[in-house]
Formats: structure tokens, C-alpha cells, sequence
């Protein structure tokens, strides 16, 4: 229970110094880009000096770079995210509302993802098809996530069904299919090992069946696997910029690529708090589970 | 078998690149051959792979985006590789407080997203060549420091390094003699590994429109540009996605097979 805590208060240690430096990297990267806020805004308005120390006041530019993260820290931590320079909207209804298509996007994909993945180690396991599941495995890695979208489509398009671009589907498709290598790659590494430990010679030696032989393992094989799956699922929140861009899907990965494009600081900014306090937070959550869920680990200590 | 494997992989690769070297003899037409009468052919003869929306023919374009593709993926994992392996050794061998900083600006860049690095230096740098690479070796150099750390600090409790300063070896001949060849063993795998990364990171880059800009091709922004005219003419999008399918495949094919001969030498 202790060493429960531990890690509990470690993560959020680390969850609040990831927080600090990445808002404070992406604070200082956005600003070395060419074509300020203001250009981008209100188009040149050079021949107005004075119009433009007035929008810079306003919009609190015309500080220090530091004072403006500090004031920046302080507005977050009090829930103040700011408006949008762009949309004009709070930044934080705008961010949450793709936070939450993201969310749904990868917690979606990541269920589908391993229910294929434990499907095809239980027919490589009872029907000996290793051979098949390797090579669908090594189809899965070998075409990158956006590329397997393109795929989608070009495939959709000869058999002549429409594509529904901006809901869940076809990114959820993409993710799977593009997913399916690497969690199988874990997932099957992780039975191995289990299949190599003494408790399941004794399970055979009882006469269990292949297929209650198999939860056995999966049973052993699930913590660790759930660990590596967790951080994962973060990385598709951040990470399925390419995906949501082709099937034009309100996630976190468009938004980005839109605040990027439009000089959009305080939505960039709400963008890196939520996905490094998403990051974070994740892998304390990994940590937890594995105690929760591997008395070994609890008994380690 | 396995020979069978490595060699095969070693040989299409070769051939791509032979392909990518000598794509001003082997293109049939300049990559940026305009010809608006002759738009959107069906392959043919003339065009193998047809042409495109602009009439340009598609089977020279893509030798020319093999070339400036292997052009971004290959400096970007030698950077990469050299960097992160280099920088982890000197982590390694200076322990301490350099150790410590050295770790924490890697973890910094391990924590925040790559590919927000990535896209942060695109828009920053421009779509450029050396844009690309940049961006692209930032994404992989973290893993390499902490590759290059772990082995680095193994290698130097080995009783034969310990052999060496017994008998007055200097820190230099240990590092390149000892530490070094250990690296280059041990990562030589990975980077061909990456190298296929670089190209999955090159086509996505591709694919929301931050890669090379026309009309230079790229496979990456071949498909981004082919993707729009699916409906139209979908073969276009498959010669591209093809290729970097091929690439990927070979590529981690010769990885593996690497990888298993440096296993065998270290038992």
C-alpha cells in the first residue's frame, strides 16, 4: 500500500514538472516562428505603429516573453485558459470539446485494437496458425497509420461505397488496422512468457483445456500489457494528426495542426496542457493499474 | 532461409537506391513534364504507371521521390543516430551532473509529443529538405541517447574495458576502440530499423501537407496530392503507397535479420 502511494505522489511530481517544461518549450517555440499573432490577425498593419502596440497590449504581447509564462501558469492553474486569438471562443470549451472527440477516438480504437490482437493470439495459440498471425502482425507495422487511411479510402472508392468523412469510423478503422502490429507484437511476447513459466506446465499437467490454458496465460500476460497499452492510447490523442486530417474528424490532432497554421498561441498552449497532463497522467495510471492488478509488484517492496 | 531473407532485402534496397542514384538515365520523362492533353491517362506502354493530373508521367515522378525521400531518411537517421548515440556514450562516461541534465533534456523531448516537435521546426524551418531532416532526426534522437547510454554504460563495466585502464589504455582509445565499435554493433540494426521509421514520418508529414513542397516529389506528398483524385483515377495513390509498403517492410525485413547476427556474436 505504501509503495502505492509512492508512485502516486511521484507521478504527480513528474506529471506537474512535464507540465512546466513543455508549456514553457512550446511558450517560446511558437514564438520564434515567422509571422507574429497580430500579422496574422489583422493582417500588415505596419503603417499603424500605434494600432499595433495597442492589439499588442491587449493582447497582453507587449511584455517580457517570461512574465508572459508566469501570468500564463498563474491564469491556468485558476482555470482561466484564455480566448481564442482566432475563434474568439474560450479556449478551454474549444480544446475539450476535440479533447473529448480524441478521447473517444483512441479509448475506441484501443478496446478495438486489442480484441483483434487477443483474437489472433488465441488462434495462433489453439489452432497453431502462427505463421498467418506473424504475417498480418508484420502487414499491420509495415504501412504507416496515415498511409493505411489513404488505403481505406482508395479500396472504399472501387467498391463504390461512399466515405463518411468527419465521424469516428474510418479513423477508428485506420487506428486498428495500424495498431494491430505493434499490440500484437507485446501481447504475444507477454504470453510467451507466460507460456514458459512453471504455473502453466502445472495447468497443463492438470489437463485444462487449450482454450482455458490460453485465459491463464492472458491473465499473466494482461498487466503488463495494459502498462505498455495505456501510454499508447496517449500517444493516439496527440498523435493521429495525419488519420483525422484525411477523414476530417474533429480530434486533437487537427486542432493542433489548425492552431499551428493560424498562429493560434493561447489554443496551442491548451493543446500542450492537456496532452502532457494527458501523458502524464497515463503513466502514472499504468503504474497503478500494474500495482493493482500484479500483487508481485505490491510485494516487491 | 534466413540468408534467403537477408539477402533479398539487401538486394531490393540496393536496387532502390541504384534506382533513386541513376534516376536522371532511368526516368523516362522529367518529373515536372507538364502535359495538360495527356491528363489522368490509364496505364500504358508510354505512361507504365499513367500519368497525372497534371499529365506529368507518374513512373518517373516516383523515382524521383524515391531519391528525395532516401535523401531526407538517411542524413536524418545518421543525425539522429550520431547524436543521440554520442551524446548518451558522453552521459555515460561523464556520470554525475552532466549525466543528470543530459537526461532530463532528453526526457523533456521523450515527454512532449514528436511529432509536435516535428510539426513545431516544419513550421518554424519551412517544408524544406533540411527542414525535413531536422524534424525528423529531433523525433528519433531521444531513443538513440537512451540506446546509446545503456550500452555505453554496459560496455565500460566489462572486464576487458577494466583490462584495458588497468594496462594504461587512454580514455580516447578506450571510447572509440571499446565503447564505439559496441555502438556501432549494437545500433547498426536500429538505424536500418529507423530508416523505415523516417519514411513512415516522411509520408505522414507528406500527408497533411508539411512534406517537401511541389513540384518536387516526394512519396509523401505524391499520395497527398494523388489522394485527391480517388475518385477519379485511384491507381495513382497505389504507386506510391506501394513503394513505401515495399521500403518499410524490407527495411525492418533487414533490421531483424541484422539484429539476430549482432545477438549471436554477443553470447
Amino acid at each position: 500500500m505504501r509503495r502505492l502511494w509512492i508512485n502516486i505522489v511521484k507521478g504527480f511530481l513528474n506529471l506537474l514538472l512535464v507540465f512546466l517544461i513543455t508549456t514553457a518549450v512550446i511558450y517560446f517555440l511558437a514564438r520564434l516562428f515567422p509571422g507574429d499573432t497580430i500579422t496574422v490577425l489583422y493582417g500588415e498593419v505596419n503603417s499603424l505603429q500605434d494600432g499595433r502596440r495597442i492589439l499588442e497590449a491587449k493582447l497582453g504581447l507587449d511584455k517580457p516573453l517570461y512574465i508572459q509564462l508566469i501570468s500564463f501558469w498563474q491564469k491556468i492553474l485558476v482555470g482561466d485558459w484564455g480566448i481564442s486569438i482566432f475563434a474568439g471562443k474560450p479556449v478551454f470549451d474549444l480544446v475539450f470539446q476535440r479533447y473529448v472527440n480524441s478521447l473517444m477516438l483512441s479509448f475506441t480504437a484501443t478496446l478495438t485494437t486489442t480484441a483483434v490482437c487477443i483474437l489472433l493470439a488465441y488462434l495462433s495459440f489453439t489452432r497453431r496458425c502462427q505463421r498467418l498471425t506473424t504475417l498480418v502482425a508484420s502487414i499491420s507495422t509495415s504501412i504507416p497509420a496515415a498511409l493505411w487511411g489513404v488505403i481505406l479510402m482508395v479500396a472504399l472508392v472501387l467498391a463504390k461505397v461512399s466515405i463518411p468523412f468527419g465521424s469516428i469510423i474510418m479513423p477508428l478503422i485506420t487506428l486498428t488496422i495500424a495498431g494491430v502490429g505493434v499490440f500484437y507484437t507485446i501481447l504475444k511476447s507477454l504470453i510467451d512468457e507466460a507460456l514458459s513459466e512453471p504455473f502453466m506446465a502445472f495447468y497443463r499437467a492438470m489437463g485444462l483445456t487449450k482454450s482455458r490454458l490460453f485465459l491463464k496465460a492472458l491473465r499473466y500476460a494482461l498487466p503488463m500489457y495494459i502498462t505498455a497499452v495505456l501510454y499508447r492510447m496517449g500517444l493516439i490523442i496527440a498523435g493521429a494528426v495525419a488519420t483525422e486530417t484525411i477523414f476530417n474528424y474533429p480530434g486533437m490532432g487537427k486542432l493542433l495542426i489548425d492552431a499551428f497554421a493560424s498562429r493560434d498561441y493561447p489554443v496551442l498552449l491548451g493543446w500542450a496542457v492537456i496532452i502532457s497532463l494527458t501523458l502524464a497522467a497515463l503513466n502514472i495510471t499504468g503504474d497503478v493499474m500494474q500495482d493493482i492488478l500484479d500483487p508481485r509488484v505490491r510485494e516487491l517492496m | 532461409m534466413k540468408n534467403l531473407a537477408l539477402g533479398a532485402s539487401i538486394l531490393i534496397i540496393l536496387a532502390e537506391l541504384l534506382l533513386a542514384l541513376l534516376a536522371d538515365l532511368i526516368a523516362p520523362y522529367s518529373y515536372e513534364a507538364i502535359d495538360l492533353g495527356n491528363r489522368l491517362s490509364p496505364p500504358s506502354p508510354r505512361h507504365p504507371l499513367g500519368t497525372d493530373p497534371l499529365g506529368r508521367d507518374v513512373f518517373s515522378r516516383l523515382i524521383y521521390a524515391m531519391r528525395i525521400t532516401f535523401i531526407i531518411a538517411i542524413p536524418s537517421v545518421l543525425i539522429a543516430t550520431l547524436m543521440g548515440a554520442a551524446v548518451g556514450a558522453l552521459a555515460a562516461a561523464a556520470k554525475g551532473f552532466t549525466d543528470f541534465v543530459l537526461s532530463r533534456i532528453f526526457d523533456v523531448m521523450y515527454a512532449i509529443p514528436s511529432f509536435f516537435i516535428a510539426i513545431a521546426v516544419l513550421l518554424a524551418m519551412g517544408s524544406s529538405v533540411t527542414g525535413i531532416i531536422i524534424a525528423i532526426s529531433i523525433s528519433l534522437a531521444p531513443m538513440f541517447f537512451r540506446l546509446g547510454k545503456s550500452i555505453a554504460r554496459e560496455t565500460l563495466t566489462k572486464p576487458y574495458v577494466e583490462a584495458a585502464k588497468a594496462i594504461g589504455a587512454s580514455p580516447i582509445w578506450i571510447a572509440f576502440n571499446y565503447v564505439g565499435r559496441q555502438l556501432l554493433a549494437t545500433l547498426t540494426p536500429t538505424a536500418v530499423y529507423m530508416l523505415s521509421t523516417a519514411i513512415a514520418l516522411e509520408a505522414t508529414f507528406g500527408i497533411i501537407g508539411l512534406s517537401v513542397s511541389p513540384p518536387t516529389p516526394s512519396l509523401g506528398n505524391m499520395i497527398s496530392e494523388y489522394k485527391e483524385y480517388i475518385f477519379v483515377a485511384p491507381w495513382l495513390a497505389v504507386a506510391p503507397i506501394t513503394v513505401i509498403a515495399v521500403t518499410i517492410t524490407t527495411l525492418n525485413t533487414l533490421a531483424n535479420e541484422l539484429s539476430k547476427r549482432v545477438a549471436v556474436f554477443e553470447k
